[in-house]
């Protein structure tokens, strides 16, 4: 028996062994070098300084500059990485560029080409979205359903929309298991649409915005959720709009995400669905949604029913409406997107092509943060109807917590607005740049 | 019960009553082997013969009216191993000696070890096996079966015993398998939320001395039950006080146990307690379930030296635990979930010889469970508006109502802010039995003859209340009160008879023998009150046995076969019988929100009275078996191979009925004159016009125009599928020890083909919610062949397949080595699935159209009818018929007017499409077959002296993790996390005799 007994110890002791042998960790740097490939036809070429960001699969961050040649260098740790640019002109065209799953081993100089495509900058953009809860006061958790986006009209025109529409990309979350992915590429990234899955929302006929005007739109709720929730949001207001579509018994029959509107909000500012997925509301991510807005020249229930404009996730096979069910959205048509990673989790992918968007913003929910947009300092300082009324010395920002972030403009741009200023948004194309962690919503202020 | 077949059983009793042989007395006493000290309550018993007895306070026994010739005697008692052997007459003082039970013999067995007796496939597990294997629930045995697969031990798992099946099949494979505890029977027949096995997990493992396992045909004195019986049996007898300590990553057991002899003629009582408590989470153990097992057992043997012993038990158990979804306490929220897991057992025994030239011995059995599995659950909730709560149970328009202002509304509106909402799901089930049975050995000259007929009435009800609330402003949407109590009892009367003749022919002298077992049972399951009334099953079942010899001189020293055929019948289960009313509520009105998110909701309701389908059938399966036991130069090899069929499994489907209800829309509000804060809304019953009234009564009242809409009300019932069909073989074959290495192997395994689809017509209406190309609500239903759905918990939908072809093979191979000077056993055991292989089926029934059609273009949902050996396509699945809203009655053949509106009707063939369910990759039909996999496992049991005994397992112990193939997709899959072996896993028991 004691021979038995030595040798299960011993057993267990290499056993041990090994284990420690697994923990312990070679920690060295390798040299990872990233080139930007301009298209053929670009007025840009490759330059000194544009930022190039790396993140490894933690969400852990690196930045650096390229050099004359457009190749940025990164000392990084051994792992897998992704990359973004994005890169502009002073005409304001964008490009975009991003590669996925750079796998750095130890030894040995690692390079990447990272070819940038041109994207479309539109008037029309989505100012915040409000999108994770927060705190219930009896401290059980928290409340997701009071979301809302704000859309503004980023110029100085009047600018009417055809069929203006809100989707979501699929995965709901960017840490979900992603099956559009082939490799380390998009399926539908070169072909010219965006998945919406699903359903839409749409606002039949035009929608107008003014010079400056921002839209809150409800995304569930059309109340005032402030008065169960003091951390939340009043969304019962007569200028708002409102998801909510009568003739969909599905949702409407869901009266916990879909409760009647407010009284005084007016039935013109109520959205239309057209719903193709599963379910009884539409799904809207709470950590890490995937969010688009667009316009539709022809009626988009026609476009919805046309056999090609359907996608099934995964570019799998399917009936319509089944499961994983999707639209094609044509990018031309897609007026901004926001693409949210998730500081909960790991395992964030991105579910834009960068022509639609070139980076991320991180977002912890069910603290009252939201996503809002940086202001394009130069652009609004520059506009003369501005003067003395921009409010500076912005400290809402989240910079203090892990992944937060701000507006680095220090323009308040919400105070400002108040004040009778003209606020222009930054408009690249890319929500790291464009947007960052608010603590509060806007409409709280 | 059918008079032709009582007359038959009259006449063969009459006739069997006439025989006649010369008998003898037989007398001896037991003791230990170690110190010739007597052994009392030791069982004797003499064959199939049925005569027996029980040692008195100094091991002394004595048998009378024994018949001449060669009979086999078998003599136990509870820490001792078994003896048989043969004697024959003549012997007037015998003196048996019993060996101690423990790792000192030289013969011991951790595996199931095959019964040789029986006439069908049927194993045993005794204590020793199930100690060093660490069983903690009845239903992980399975494992130990041939070609059984290891499963990691926790009681969080309430797995049902399942015998030759496997998961996701057809013909509720569990709930055809009866599990009894000492003749008791654990029916789960009154459980209104499942059709499945019942559970096991209230009962104790420590206290189980033997568990014996009818994989094959079951005598017919066994009914309610398709798929086989495991029967337990607990302790009985004098024991020391045995502490039992287990522990496992996920489970701590703790036991205590003794068996007393109350001397004199007392009898003996028998003591167990055992707490045993499993949890999900490590770092966190509050969310558990925990089994406190108390079982008492008194039995006697009265006129024991008479020739007409009775024997006298009666025994309760009972279980205080249950699951309990308690949070961390570091947590908030107050939100649990705890489901009682009482229950209560009683059971007593009657065995009495009466040797008689009528009769020989008399049996009665009675037994009565009592359970609570009350499901109690606490739930935060909060809301900053208002939602309907429908609770309406007739027929009209209703609209919501403060429950302040009319707590009996049929539709209340629920709280804003914050609350808790308490539900308790009260289900009581209620079991009994009595059972009578006699029996008649005769023996003509060279044969034997033995007659059975019996009787059983088993009852089953369920006593709880259902669903409730403990306040009802909080009782939800769609809550009905539905009694459980108020369904009726299902009585059933069986009256079963059974002869078995054994035959030895009179010129072999190696022990040939031929025996036939031929029986009948009828069950008349009676339902008062119900739709069902009275159901007659019919089950007759037939095995015979020949032995060819037993010749220890030969090099085949044993060899036998066996075959049979049976048929047994499943009664259905509660939730099968008593579908549940459905309400059909549609929400027709919304008025807009207050600043304080109260709104007004109004509801159709429309009542579906459960469908009781009066063409249901009870479930049965045609069982064939044929077998043989081999033993050459000690290779011992037991082989079985059967084919099973199961007929009329229980399935839920659909049935819509169309009608049309006035929706007021709320855009109508519009144009009222009366401020919004001071609307009151009321609905006419019949109508459902909406009319608005001002509060203020400044404002006249206003009526809302209303538009109809056409919809669907559905409700769900059960019928019968079609035949599954599940054939197979399991095999054993042990070598004898190597003597220099004190080791034994045992190599097991099993084949196993299941082939089921389910071709039923039924009806579905997918995309409710979606439009016809002309706008209007899609109003279509399918009638489709089947459905891939298994479970009877959920009506069967539509889907791109209805059934399934499985085939697996899988092998183990144990080790054993015992050393009785160490008193140690290790086994150490390779389980290999060598072959797995799956495939989808359609089966297009005998509807005359072909229902599914395969692409190789992916989107495409026309092509070439499939058929199996089709690669890579797409596979499309039609509907057989479907209907309009307009003429439900008229069965449109679907793909006829589908390709039909192909080329003619684009508007209907994009409408029609939406029936259609197509794969999702171009695989999903391709034969899948997983390459070989496997995982090893290793037990050690060792005694330390005579007091303590200590076991410990670890389950893939080589962490296998690697990569399998997969030929459906050409992808490797992780083993790790895939079910097909465990996880590494490990556990530790302590056994103390004091």
């Amino acid at each position: 028996m004691k021979k038995v007994f030595y040798i299960f110890l011993l057993f267990l002791i290499v056993s041990c062994a090994e284990d420690l042998n697994e923990n312990t960790i070679e920690f060295s740097l390798e040299r990872l070098e990233i080139k930007l490939s301009y298209p053929e036809k670009s007025v840009l070429k490759a330059r000194k300084g544009v930022l190039v960001t790396l993140t490894d699969n933690s969400g852990g961050v690196f930045k650096s500059y390229t050099d004359e040649t457009g190749t940025a260098v990164f000392m990084v740790p051994c792992g897998v990485y992704s990359a973004f640019v994005s890169d502009k002109t002073k005409e304001v065209l964008v490009y975009n560029g991003k590669s996925s799953d750079i796998i750095i081993t130890s030894g040995g100089v690692f390079s990447q080409e990272i070819l940038l495509v041109e994207t479309n900058v539109n008037r029309i953009i989505i100012k915040e979205l409000y999108c994770g809860g927060c705190q219930m006061d009896d401290g059980s958790g928290y409340t997701r359903n009071d979301k809302y986006v704000v859309v503004y009209n980023n110029s100085s025109d009047v600018v009417e929309i055809n069929n203006f529409s809100l989707a979501v990309g699929t995965p709901y979350n960017a840490t979900g298991t992603n099956a559009n992915y082939v490799k380390n590429d998009l399926i539908y990234a070169k072909e010219g649409f965006m998945p919406a899955t699903m359903g839409i929302w749409y606002y039949p006929g035009k929608l107008t915005f003014e010079p400056y005007e921002q839209k809150v739109i409800s995304i569930y709720g059309a109340i005032d959720f402030t008065k169960t929730y003091s951390n939340s949001v009043n969304l019962a207001n007569k200028d708002y709009y409102v998801l909510y579509d009568e003739d969909c018994e599905r949702y409407v029959g869901n009266t916990v995400y879909y409760p009647a509107p407010y009284n005084e909000i007016p039935r013109e500012h109520y959205f239309k669905t057209i719903v193709y997925g599963l379910g009884s509301s539409w799904i809207f991510s709470v950590t890490s949604p995937c969010f688009f807005i667009f316009y539709l020249d022809e009626d988009p229930v026609e476009f919805a029913q046309k056999e090609e404009n359907h996608y099934f996730d995964g570019n799998k096979s399917g009936s319509w409406g089944s499961l994983g069910s999707c639209l094609k959205i044509p990018v031309k048509n897609i007026l901004d997107g926001i693409e949210v990673f998730s500081t909960r989790y790991d395992g964030n992918q991105k579910r834009f092509s960068p022509e639609v968007d070139g980076g991320y913003v991180w977002h912890t929910n069910q603290f009252g943060y939201t996503l809002y947009r940086n202001v394009n300092k130069q652009a609004t300082e520059k506009l003369p109807e501005n003067i003395g009324k921009i409010v500076y010395g912005y400290n809402l920002g989240t910079q203090d917590i892990e992944k937060g972030s701000t507006d680095i403009s220090g323009i308040d741009a919400e105070a400002s607005m108040k004040n009778g200023a003209h606020i222009i948004f930054s408009d690249i194309n890319n929500s790291g740049e464009d947007f960052h962690q608010r603590k509060k919503a806007a409409i709280k202020d | 019960m059918n008079n032709r077949l009582l007359t038959v059983f009259i006449l063969l009793f009459s006739f069997l009553t006439k025989g006649f042989a010369q008998t003898y007395t037989l007398e001896g006493t037991v003791k230990k082997l170690s110190d010739s000290l007597p052994v009392p309550y030791a069982a004797v018993v003499l064959g199939d013969n049925r005569l027996w007895t029980v040692t008195d306070e100094v091991g002394h026994f004595c048998i009378k009216n024994v018949p001449e010739g060669k009979i086999k005697i078998t003599v136990q008692c509870l820490g001792f191993v078994k003896r048989e052997f043969f004697v024959t007459n003549g012997i007037s003082a015998l003196k048996i000696f019993l060996q101690e039970d423990n790792l000192k013999i030289s013969q011991v067995t951790v595996t199931a070890q095959k019964n040789t007796s029986g006439f069908s496939a049927a194993y045993t597990l005794d204590r020793k096996a199930l100690d060093h294997q660490q069983i903690l629930n009845i239903s992980d045995v399975n494992s130990l079966l041939p070609g059984g697969k290891t499963v990691n031990s926790t009681l969080m798992d309430d797995n049902r015993t399942a015998l030759r099946s496997g998961s996701a099949e057809i013909g509720n494979s569990s709930f055809a398998t009866a599990v009894e505890v000492d003749g008791a029977r654990l029916s789960n027949n009154a459980e209104l939320d499942e059709t499945a096995g019942a559970s096991t997990r209230n009962v104790s493992s420590t206290n189980i001395e033997s568990i014996e396992i009818i994989t094959g045909i079951p005598s017919v004195e066994y009914g309610d039950l398709s798929n086989g019986i495991v029967k337990v049996h607990t302790k009985k007898g004098k024991t020391p006080f045995v502490i039992d300590f287990s522990t496992n990553p996920y489970t701590k057991q703790a036991a205590l146990s003794k068996g007393f002899d109350l001397k004199g003629d007392a009898g003996e009582l028998n003591l167990s307690f055992e707490h045993t408590k499993s949890f999900t989470d490590i770092s966190s153990p509050y969310t558990s379930y925990q089994r406190n097992v108390f079982d008492v057992k008194y039995s006697n043997t009265f006129k024991k030296t008479t020739e007409n012993p009775l024997m006298f038990s009666f025994a309760a158990s009972g279980n205080s635990g249950g699951y309990n979804s308690e949070a961390d306490p570091d947590a908030f929220s107050e939100n649990y979930t705890y489901q009682r897991d009482y229950v209560a057992r009683f059971n007593s025994k009657i065995a009495w010889l009466l040797n008689k030239k009528w009769i020989t011995n008399f049996n009665a059995f009675a037994s009565l469970s009592i359970a609570d599995k009350t499901t109690e659950t606490n739930t935060n909730k909060n809301s900053a508006s208002t939602s309907p709560y429908v609770h309406s149970t007739e027929e009209g328009y209703f609209i919501a109502a403060d429950y302040d202002e009319n707590p009996l509304s049929p539709v209340i509106l629920s709280p804003t802010g914050y609350w808790y909402v308490k539900e308790f799901v009260e289900s009581k089930p209620l079991d009994f039995s009595l059972k009578i049975k006699g029996d008649l050995v005769k023996h003509f000259s060279s044969f034997t003859n033995k007659f059975m007929l019996g009787s059983e009435y088993t009852s089953s009800g369920n006593l709880g209340r259902g669903k409730y609330y403990d306040d009802m402003r909080y009782a939800p949407d769609g809550w009905r009160e539905y009694r459980y109590d108020c369904l009726p009892f299902m009585n059933n009367l069986a009256v079963y008879a059974e002869d078995k003749i054994s035959v030895p022919l009179a010129q072999n002298t190696l022990g040939s023998d031929l025996q036939i077992t031929l029986g009948l049972r009828d069950d008349l399951t009676l339902i008062s009150g119900s739709d069902y009334g009275k159901v007659s099953s019919f089950s007759p079942r037939f095995s015979a046995k020949y032995i060819f010899w037993h010749d220890k001189k030969k090099t085949v020293k044993e060899l036998s076969v066996y075959l049979g055929y049976g048929k047994s019948v499943k009664l259905p289960s509660f939730q099968v019988l008593y579908s549940r009313p459905s309400y059909y509520d549609q929400q027709v009105f919304s008025s807009t929100s207050s600043t304080d998110g109260k709104a007004f909701y109004a509801y159709y309701t429309y009542p579906v009275s459960a469908i009781r389908n009066k063409d249901l059938k009870w479930q049965y399966s045609n069982q064939t078996e044929i077998g043989a036991e081999i033993n050459i130069s000690d290779i011992k090899i037991s082989i079985s191979a059967y084919y099973n069929k199961t007929a009329r499994s229980y399935i839920s489907v659909y049935d819509y009925t169309p009608f049309t209800y006035n929706r007021t829309y709320s855009s109508t509000l519009e144009n009222s004159q009366i401020p919004s804060e001071n609307r009151m809304y009321s609905i006419d019953r019949n109508s459902g016009e909406v009319t608005v009234s001002d509060k203020s009564g400044v404002n006249p009242t206003e009526k809302l125009p209303f538009s109809p809409k056409n919809t669907y009300k559905s409700a769900t019932f059960f019928t019968n599928s079609n035949p599954v069909t599940r054939y197979g073989a399991d095999w054993i074959i042990d070598f004898p020890q190597i003597k220099v290495l004190k080791t034994s192997l045992r190599l097991d395994g099993n084949y196993y083909r299941y082939k089921g689809a389910n071709s039923t017509l039924l009806a579905y209406w997918p995309n409710m919610t979606s439009l016809k190309s002309d706008g209007t609500p899609f109003d279509y239903i399918g009638y489709y062949a089947g459905s891939s759905n298994t479970s009877t918990s959920l009506a069967a939908t539509n889907s791109y397949y209805n059934g399934m072809l499985k085939k697996q093979i899988n092998q183990n191979c144990t080790f054993m080595t015992h050393i009785p000077k160490v008193r140690m056993i290790i086994s150490l055991r390779f389980e290999a699935t060598l072959y797995r292989f799956s495939k989808l089926l359609i089966d297009s029934g005998d509807y005359g159209y072909n229902v599914a059609y395969a692409s190789g273009e992916k989107g495409s949902t026309t092509g070439l009818p499939y058929n199996k050996d089709m690669r890579d396509f797409y596979v499309t699945v039609y509907p057989v018929y479907y209907s309009t809203w307009e003429n439900p009655n008229e069965l449109i053949p679907f793909a006829e007017k589908y390709l039909w509106a192909k080329n003619n009707d684009p508007d209907l063939y994009a409408d029609l499409t939406k029936l259609t369910n197509t794969t999702n990759y171009g695989y999903n039909y391709n034969p899948e077959k997983i390459s070989a996999y496997y995982s090893a496992n290793f037990s050690i049991t060792k005694e330390i002296g005579e007091r303590a005994s200590l076991s410990f397992y670890a389950n893939n112990f080589f962490c296998h993790d690697g990569k399998v193939k997969s030929s459906k997709t050409g992808l490797d899959i992780s083993l790790y996390g895939s079910g097909y072996i465990p996880v590494f896993y490990y556990g530790m028991s302590l056994r103390i005799k004091l």
